[in-house]
This record gives C-alpha cells, structure tokens and sequence, in this order.
C-alpha cells in the first residue's frame, strides 16, 4: 500500500508547508520524504510552476496563488503517476485560476498525469476535465464524459415541424448546420444559431415549411448538476 | 523511516530557536561553573569531578528542554506537516519515533552543553584535573541522559494528546517545571528518587542500574501510550 501510495501525488485544500522555510527548503524536504534521489528535481519544478524567482521567499510571505502552485510542486517531487487535488482554486484570483488551469493541461498532456480534481465550482473542472463523476452525499450519482455532459447541457434550437424532411434539407443546404439532431418526438435539435433563431426561422419560412414551435432551450451547468442532485 | 529521519534531522539543523537554546545553557552553565563571576562564595567542589557531580543531576532547565522540545514537535501539528507523511503511506509510529529520536537527541545535547559548560567555566575559575574521567562518572551521565529521555518522552506523549503547538508547549513547561523541579521538594520516596523526574545523585551502580531500568519503563510507557493515541487520532 505504502509502494502505491508513493505513485500519487495529492495536495488537498490548503497545502501544508513550512511557513518558516523558504519555497525551494519546502520542497527539498518533500523530496527527501518521498524518497526522491534526484537532487535537481527541486529547481525543475521551480522552473516548471513558476516559482524560480520566489525560491528563497519565505512560506509566510507567499501570495495564496503561489503556495497552491508549491502545493503542487510539492505533489510532484515524487514524479506520480496520479495527481489528486481537492478545491486547488480555492481563494485564487480569476488570473491565478487560469495560469493554474493551462498547467494542469501542460501537466496532463506533457507528463501524461492522470488527474483526479474535485471542485464545488463547476465551471473549472468542465474547462479542464475529460471525465465527471456527480457525487452528492457521499455517493456517486452519476459517471460521464465531457462529451455527455457537454450534450446535457448545450443549448439549442428546438423545432418542432411536419415536414421534417424539408426542414433538414434546409438546414444543410441554406444555413450549411450540419450539428442536429433528429429526436425521437420528431423534433430538430440544432446545434447552431442558438443567439439568432431568427435565421433559422427566416430560412424555413422561406421555403414553406410550417413550424409549429421554434425556441431555444437547454440548461446550464449548474441546472444540470441540481436536476441530478435532487434526483429529477 | 530512514527518510523520515533524514527530514527530522534535516529540520532540527535549521531550528534557530534550538540554537537559541544551546548558546542559553552553554550561557548559564558557564556562569555556574565559573564561581568567579559575582563573587559567589558557593559550596563548589575544588575537583572536577565535583562540578561535574553538581551539575550533571541538576534539573532546574528540564523545563526549558521540554519547552524547547515541544516547540519543535508541536508546530508540525500546528502547521499540518504531520497529514503529509500520512498520506505518503508512512506508519504513525514511525511518524512518532523519528521525532521522539530528534527531539530526544536535542534535548540531550542542550543538557550535554549545559554540564560541559559548566566544567569549563569550573576550569577556567579553579583548573583543571583528570579527576572528571572515571568509568563511573560516564555510567552516571548515561544514566541521566536516559532519563532525560523518558522526561522528553512525556513531553511526546503531550504534543500528541493536544495536537497544537501553543497547549504543548504550556502543558509540557508545567509537567517539567512541576515533575523535575517542584515534586522533589515534597517527594522523598524511594519511588520518587529513582523515576526519571529526579536524575540520579550519585554514580553508585546500584542505583544507576535502578534509575535506569526505571527510566527506560517510564519511557517505554509514554511512547506506548502515545503512539496509541496517534493511531486513534484523527489528523487533517
């Protein structure tokens, strides 16, 4: 267990440093702990989190943005496969909250890190993630990809019409929308022109077709999450 | 737990008010060794190893040791490093050892300071003799060095009861100052004078073997109960 402990690197809340030693003694002790031989590792991921011009600043005398950033440095000195990070944005700056973010990605993409990211802002981790898991009182609700989740909650022109045919042709060949969908209660679900329907509604009128309903719908992230937190 | 010593040991050389400490004993020794300074006409030894017989079972900054010594392990609860080496799949025993082995060697190096200052200043105000070097004189300074130890493994046994470095440092600083310097003036049991709250007086192997047997169980019963309620503890 204390083998696949060492393969994760994890910085919950507020992370804990030494607020009397400085950033790079922070880490050199972190990389002693974990066992890390490779002295040079601390410099490198100074350099990495842009922390090099603060490596002998104090803990205490850190802005919050910097010691999340050390929070992670710390997480990494034991080069991990896995990263779990609980709330890292909390108490950062919208401009700290997206240097942290393109991170994150450069981490994922360049080291290939699998990340486990729990957050109560649910915008952050559906700029980030590519995989949700809904957990509410302690159970998980829900497992979905970003794709899912992105369908769920897109908006979108909703059509209702008898002549569905027309409608379709219409679509592809005047407005060139190839992102809809044809439901089941045949209706059109058009993935574009969600700020002018009026476009659509023009073009459709133009060719004859009777509508018999044309609206925007769809729901917010955060409609999403409460509908499936109070199980609707 | 070799990593885990490595960052104690890592940490402690950089503990300045460690350091602090040592240049106070080394300060204090010196001036009680030296009867020169204020012309004090104290009853001391004109040999060494009388200086040494009087400084080594003084108790009167065990409570400055034991305050220093939860300094050092309390602000890691106090600053959450402690949930680190949890996380990191370290045992909690481990955990409570490695700081019980720093904390213990400080503490006997700040005593260590306080005698062989003291043995200086002696030399500087009376001279030198060999008579300090005697097999006995080394048994006696092991024996009270292990009980200093079982001292400072009460103060462990505080600093992961209360889990915050303000209350371990008060609490630690009465359970010295009230088990080493006070008691004493109201306890003269045998079971008083050979528990680890009053170091050996004289380097008689009868007593120093009691002392110490005493000293390790008292010892070994703080670390027992503290590592106990360590495992039982909730750490963030």
């Amino acid at each position: 267990m204390r083998a696949l402990r060492r393969r994760i690197g994890s910085t919950i809340e507020e992370p804990a440093l030494y607020p009397d030693f400085s950033v790079w003694r922070n880490l050199e002790l972190q990389r002693i702990l974990v066992g890390n031989p490779d002295k040079s590792i601390c410099d490198e991921l100074l350099k990495l989190l842009d922390l090099s011009d603060v490596r002998t600043r104090t803990v205490k005398k850190l802005s919050m943005g910097m010691r999340q950033r050390l929070g992670i440095a710390m997480a990494l000195v034991g080069n991990p496969e896995m990263l779990i990070l609980d709330e890292p944005v909390n108490g950062l700056d919208p401009k700290n909250i997206s240097a942290l973010r393109e991170l994150l990605q450069k981490l994922n993409e360049e080291q290939g890190i699998t990340m486990l990211i729990s957050s109560h802002i649910l915008k952050e981790p559906y700029l980030l993630a590519t995989d949700y898991i809904i957990i509410h009182r302690g159970k998980i609700l829900e497992c979905l990809s970003h794709e899912q989740l992105a369908a769920k909650c897109e908006n979108y022109v909703r059509i209702s019409t008898d002549d569905l045919p027309e409608c379709v042709t219409v679509l592809e060949k005047e407005l060139h929308v190839l992102n809809y969908k044809v439901m089941d209660d045949r209706t059109v679900h058009v993935y574009a022109f969600t700020e002018e329907p009026q476009r659509i509604s023009r073009a459709l009128t133009e060719h004859h077709i009777a509508v018999g309903e044309l609206a925007v719908q769809g729901r917010s992230l955060e409609d999403y999450f409460f509908a499936v937190t109070s199980g609707i | 737990m070799t990593n885990l010593l490595k960052v104690e040991f890592y940490k402690l050389k950089r503990f300045w008010i460690g350091y602090v400490g040592v240049l106070f004993m080394f300060g204090v020794g010196y001036i009680y060794g030296d009867t020169r300074i204020g012309n004090r006409e104290i009853a001391m030894p004109d040999h060494m190893s009388g200086a040494f017989s009087a400084t080594v079972s003084d108790t009167s900054f065990v409570f400055l040791i034991a305050i220093i010594a939860a300094l050092f392990i309390g602000r890691d609860f106090s600053n959450r490093n402690i949930g680190n080496e949890i996380k990191l799949g370290y045992s909690r025993t481990h955990i409570l050892l490695s700081r019980m082995l720093a904390a213990g060697a400080f503490s006997l190096l700040l005593h260590i300071t306080y005698i062989v200052s003291a043995l200086i200043g002696f030399c500087r105000a009376i001279g030198f003799d060999t008579s300090l070097f005697r097999l006995g004189n080394l048994l006696w300074l092991l024996t009270v060095l292990l009980q200093l130890a079982a001292v400072i493994g009460g103060v462990m046994l505080i600093s992961f009861l209360v889990k915050k470095m303000a209350e371990a440092i008060a609490l630690s600083a009465l359970y010295a100052a009230l088990c080493c310097n006070i008691l004493r003036n109201f306890f003269s049991t045998k079971l008083f004078t050979l528990s680890c709250f009053c170091f050996a007086q004289d380097s008689d192997l009868r007593t120093l073997a009691a002392t110490a047997v005493s000293a390790i169980v008292t010892l070994s019963v703080f670390l027992t109960i503290a590592v106990f309620v360590f495992r039982k503890a909730e750490i963030k």
